[in-house]
């Protein structure tokens, strides 16, 4: 690590936005090219680089604490890993539209009502119902957590999840591209989770999905 | 810096500077801005009632604090988190449940909570001081006076201790997490304390993982020591961590105790440090130190391994592995093999081996001779009663009285024996005997030698023809005697058993239920029945007359006539439950009850009854566990469970439950393994496995989580490929295998990667074609058929309506997907036609009709 991005980055560690501004634009030229490379040609048309990056660099401020420096070149593999994960997301939402029949059908005992859906949606992992929460308590943790989000994750929210908008309506309303759409939900979801946290049983142990 | 033009089509900025402004942007109207981690703030003053000696170490999460407690004066260490007041939620959290976790904990080698709380501007811990130093520094200098012998011995016992810690927090639903020599401190006396759970949660609390289970959106963030890692921690997938995570960070640190060193490099950058974690295999560790023997480096790899099912399966299990070790005992973590147990047990008890292995030479040669002299000696009659009273004490001794070893011991063993006694056997029965007793034994023999050769009920050889050969020579045996002496109940209990056998075997050679076996089974049952009615009493006749039903309900359950199975599965239930009531403390009996009720359910759930079956299967799983609560985990028991999970697991998923679906799975998942580890050989274990990770898959599949779905179908080719290299050509192995790549080509469809999905979708229409050749009468497998063709065909149709590909392609596609369209039309007609097509596909023929339609219009619009 050179000295100036060793400072840089102690500094942007540190709290020092202006720092990992700096940093995320002298990355951006190998960022760019890197996920330019890993963009099939097929796909192109539909998603460009732009659109990885800007999440990547919003991941960034967000997560900048999360990052442990571990010597020279690690605060672009970091940056990197994070791409690449979410252009794999963005490649995987172009391909969304080409999914095969399911299997079956899988009969949801959930209502309608996309609060609810939202909140399966982030407990599916959830097995057993030990901490079951009524709806009203849940709309409410999660309506204040949708308000904490930044703008584009909120926005791609309310849109996709609560107003249940289709990838290529929400895309049309945020002038974004569909795979960008995807990129951000999938963020933003995590986020939530986040936000929630464990404070929230329902999301952890305790909502039923089925 | 890139210097590219300034906004791309939609608007959006594509210039670096204006990318990173609307970045920052974003983040700063969040109030998850407040994650980033701010510069250390200033350290406290003060915490009430403590008194603030000396900082004593400085860490990801805090800083911890040599400290005095004012009203104790007892010295105790405090950590208090870096950023007081400013802390992020994430940190925040993260520390109120190291909190909780660690008030929870009590044990004397983990560190303990005293107290915590809350300044005006710092959250702080309060923990036991131990005075000591960390493990690493402790290998230096604490054993440096010792023999190489004695210092093995003595890091094992302190790696014991640290398992027992491990152990206890388990025990409470806590993984650590963060295991590393620098977490575990060793006291004056030597004793370790595990520190530091501030990376612990509690099992199940799934917070951390993303919405949809994908690994891919962690942002390259790693949790943890790096060097220290697991492969599951290391590949960033947060809901794979769980207690085996701590089995392989035990695993490095014995690794680094016996070695001090590493199993695979840790230097470099961090993607290849992680990616060496996830892939590099680790080196034995007597490849650095040749006194390190054999058992210990299959332990230490055993922790290593990539996957968490191969490990320990939790630290107790490692520990009670390092524990026999310790005391000369042979392993568990090698217990399949059948030399390595007998290295074991010679070394251990070489005098009672000794014997032993003379007992069995006497036997064998004592069988040899006595028979030879039966049968020399037939004009002295009185000599020859009597050494023929001898050859069936000896026959009794050496094939029943070995029989239950040997159905429970290696199949090596098994083999040793069955062979053994099948020549003894083939020498007797060429002879021409005739006393009653003398051939029940024999046809009775012959059995247990086909049950293990590749009766598919038993844990066998797979050898299916073999097993078909002895049960024909049992059959013929029996059937003769009993033309001499028709009443004899003893003959006519094994003309019976042969039936049953034959039966099983049919159905297993024909890979699925006939008429041919439902009627060998009928005429066993026949007998059965007339038995029972002249000894009502007798619980043998019971047991019997309630196994040849089960065979019954399965044959008709199997031919589509659910009814029938469900009063045949009632019959065997009342019996059942009468054999239990008999004899409520006989394990098997239980077991029986259990798979009774298991049989209602599968039949219920055949007559769409879901929630019927559900209620019958929970009960069946009860009963399991309340005889497992009651007392050992027997094979027998984990053979049950897993089928009742399976079966669940199987319900669930029908009745659009994924997520208990997965629950009930998991359990498959493992229980399979186990026993798959105890009996590589057993072929049942196999299929019970791949059923296993078939529904795991299916499960994860309804979830949504494909790329777990997938490792699960890979595993399922695996096992399913495994099973048939060992039955090469056996047809219910190739069912399994062509249902395994359809169940992959689906998933590989739905993640977008059509080009695996058309090779898998392609090796399931070929095992089906092949399966229809050798069976053309079966409707089942010819609708198997159909159903793939008909995925094959909609798989080549959205590649041919797709971009992706090059347009001489497109047309291509489309002429073969309503090729696969035309076959498969064409056997559900000829099925429709015979009347044997199940009500699922009815609609099939209107539906294929149309894609054949459709592929028409679309081939003639592009000019083919």
């Amino acid at each position: 690590m050179s000295v100036a991005e060793e400072s840089l980055t102690t500094a942007a560690l540190a709290g020092d936005r202006e720092a990992l501004g700096e940093l995320l634009v002298r990355c951006d030229g190998n960022l760019r090219n890197r996920i330019a490379d890993g963009i099939p040609r097929a796909y192109r048309p539909a998603l460009d680089v732009a659109d990885v990056l800007q999440v990547t660099y919003l991941e960034a401020f967000l997560r900048i604490g999360q990052f442990q420096p571990n010597g020279n070149g690690s605060f672009i593999a970091w940056l990197t890993t994070s791409a690449e994960n979410n252009l794999r997301d963005a490649l995987r939402a172009l391909d969304r539209d080409k999914r095969p029949p399911r299997r079956k059908q899988v009969a949801s005992s959930l209502s309608d009502d996309s609060y609810v859906v939202l909140l399966a949606s982030l407990a599916e992992s959830a097995s057993t119902p030990s901490h079951c929460v009524s709806c009203d308590e849940a709309k409410q943790a999660l309506e204040s957590a949708i308000g904490k989000l930044p703008p584009d994750y909120e926005r791609v929210v309310r849109l996709s999840d609560l107003q249940g908008l289709s990838a290529a309506d929400v895309a049309q309303q945020m002038q974004r591209s569909v795979p960008a759409v995807y990129m951000l939900k999938a963020r933003a979801h995590e986020h939530l989770v986040t936000l929630l946290g464990r404070g929230s049983q329902f999301f952890s142990g305790g909502f039923q999905t089925g | 810096m890139d210097d590219s033009s300034n906004s791309n089509e939609r608007g959006l900025p594509t210039d670096a500077q204006e990318l990173v402004d609307y970045a920052r942007r974003q983040a700063d109207c969040s109030a998850l801005t407040c994650e980033q981690a701010a510069a250390p703030g200033p350290l406290p003053d003060s915490i009430p009632g403590y008194d603030l000696l000396k900082e004593i170490h400085r860490g990801g999460q805090g800083v911890v604090y040599e400290a005095k407690q004012q009203s104790t004066r007892r010295k105790v260490a405090i950590k208090v988190l870096r950023e007081g007041p400013f802390a992020g939620r994430i940190e925040q959290a993260r520390f109120e449940r190291e909190t909780e976790i660690l008030v929870r904990l009590k044990h004397p080698n983990i560190v303990a909570v005293l107290d915590a709380g809350v300044t005006a501007e710092h959250r702080y811990l309060v923990m036991e001081f131990v005075e000591g130093t960390a493990l690493d520094e402790y290998l230096v200098g604490g054993l440096s006076n010792s023999g190489s012998r004695d210092r093995t011995a003595l890091l094992l016992r302190l790696f014991l201790k640290i398992c027992e810690a491990l152990n206890a927090a388990h025990l409470r639903g806590v993984v650590h997490r963060d295991l590393k020599p620098s977490n575990i401190r060793i006291d004056a006396q030597g004793e370790p304390h595990v520190l530091d759970f501030g990376l612990g949660r509690l099992l199940g609390d799934e917070e951390s993982s993303s919405s949809d289970g994908r690994s891919l959106t962690i942002t390259g963030q790693f949790v943890g020591s790096l060097p220290w890692a697991s492969p599951e921690q290391a590949e960033g997938v947060s809901d794979k961590i769980d207690i085996r995570t701590d089995v392989y960070g035990l695993g490095l640190i014995l690794f680094f105790m016996l070695t001090r060193r590493f199993p695979y490099e840790v230097v470099g950058p961090m993607q290849t440090i992680l990616e060496t974690i996830q892939r590099a295999v680790a080196v034995r560790p007597s490849s650095f130190h040749e006194e390190i023997d054999d058992d210990l480096d299959t332990m230490v790899l055993r922790c290593l391994s990539k996957e968490r099912e191969r490990r320990y399966q939790s630290a107790g299990e490692l520990g009670r592995d390092v524990e026999r070790y310790l005391d000369g005992e042979p392993i568990e973590a090698k217990r399949d093999s059948t030399w390595y147990v007998l290295r074991k047990t010679v070394n251990r008890h070489r005098g009672v081996f000794v014997a032993g292995i003379a007992l069995v030479f006497l036997l064998g040669v004592g069988l040899v001779v006595t028979s030879t002299l039966y049968i020399r000696s037939v004009s002295a009659e009185r000599n020859a009663k009597r050494r023929l009273e001898q050859a069936q004490q000896l026959a009794h001794a050496f094939i029943f009285d070995l029989d239950e070893k040997l159905q429970k011991g290696p199949m090596s063993a098994r083999e040793f024996y069955v062979k053994t006694a099948f020549e003894y056997l083939n020498h007797l029965a060429g002879e021409g005997l005739s006393d009653p007793r003398l051939l029940e034994d024999i046809v009775a023999a012959y059995i247990k030698i086909g049950d293990v050769q590749g009766n598919a009920t038993y844990a066998n050889r797979g050898d299916a023809k073999a097993a078909m050969a002895t049960f024909e020579t049992a059959f013929s045996i029996a059937k003769e005697a009993m033309n001499r002496r028709p009443d004899d109940r003893g003959l006519e209990r094994q003309l019976a058993t042969v039936y049953e056998r034959i039966g099983d075997m049919q159905t297993y050679m024909s890979g699925s239920h006939s008429e041919a076996a439902l009627e060998t089974f009928r005429l066993c049952l026949e007998i059965r029945e007339r038995i029972a009615r002249k000894s009502p009493d007798e619980l043998l006749s019971i047991r019997e007359l309630a196994s040849v039903l089960n065979r019954i309900g399965n044959a008709e359950l199997e031919m589509g006539r659910f009814d029938e199975a469900l009063a045949t599965y009632e019959r065997n239930l009342a019996m059942r439950k009468l054999l239990s009531e008999r004899e409520p403390e006989n394990l098997e009996a239980r077991l029986s009850l259990a798979l009774g009720y298991r049989r209602i359910g599968n039949a219920y759930a055949a007559l769409e009854r879901q929630l019927d079956a559900l209620s019958y299967l929970e009960t069946a799983i009860s009963i399991v566990d309340e005889a497992a609560a009651a007392g050992s985990e027997t094979n027998d028991l984990k053979e049950t469970r897993l089928l009742l999970s399976n079966k669940i697991a199987e319900t669930q998923l029908a009745i659009g439950n994924p997520s208990a679906a997965r629950g009930r799975a998991q359990v498959s998942v493992r229980t399979a393994e186990e026993l798959s580890i105890a009996d590589p050989d057993n072929v049942q274990a196999a299929v019970n496995q791949w059923y296993a990770n078939h529904y795991l898959g299916m499960a994860y599949e309804d979830l949504g989580r494909l790329s777990e779905a997938l490792v699960q179908f890979h595993k399922g080719v695996e096992v399913a490929s495994e099973l048939l290299e060992r039955r090469p050509g056996q047809k219910s192995g190739r069912h399994i295998l062509a249902h395994a790549y359809e169940s992959l080509g689906r998933v590989k469809w739905e993640a977008g990667d059509f080009e695996e999905a058309l090779i898998n979708f392609r090796r399931c229409v070929e095992i089906r074609d092949a399966l229809v050749g050798e069976d053309p009468a079966s409707a089942h497998v010819q609708e198997a058929l159909a159903a793939s063709c008909k995925s094959l065909a909609d798989l080549l149709k959205t590649m041919g309506n797709e971009g992706c590909e090059a347009e001489g392609a497109h047309s291509s596609r489309r002429r073969e997907a309503k090729a696969y369209y035309v076959r498969s039309l064409e056997i559900i007609q000829a099925l429709a036609t015979q009347g044997t097509l199940s009500p699922r596909f009815v609609a099939w023929p209107e539906t294929l009709t149309a894609e054949v339609r459709e592929a028409d219009r679309a081939m003639a619009s592009s000019g083919e």
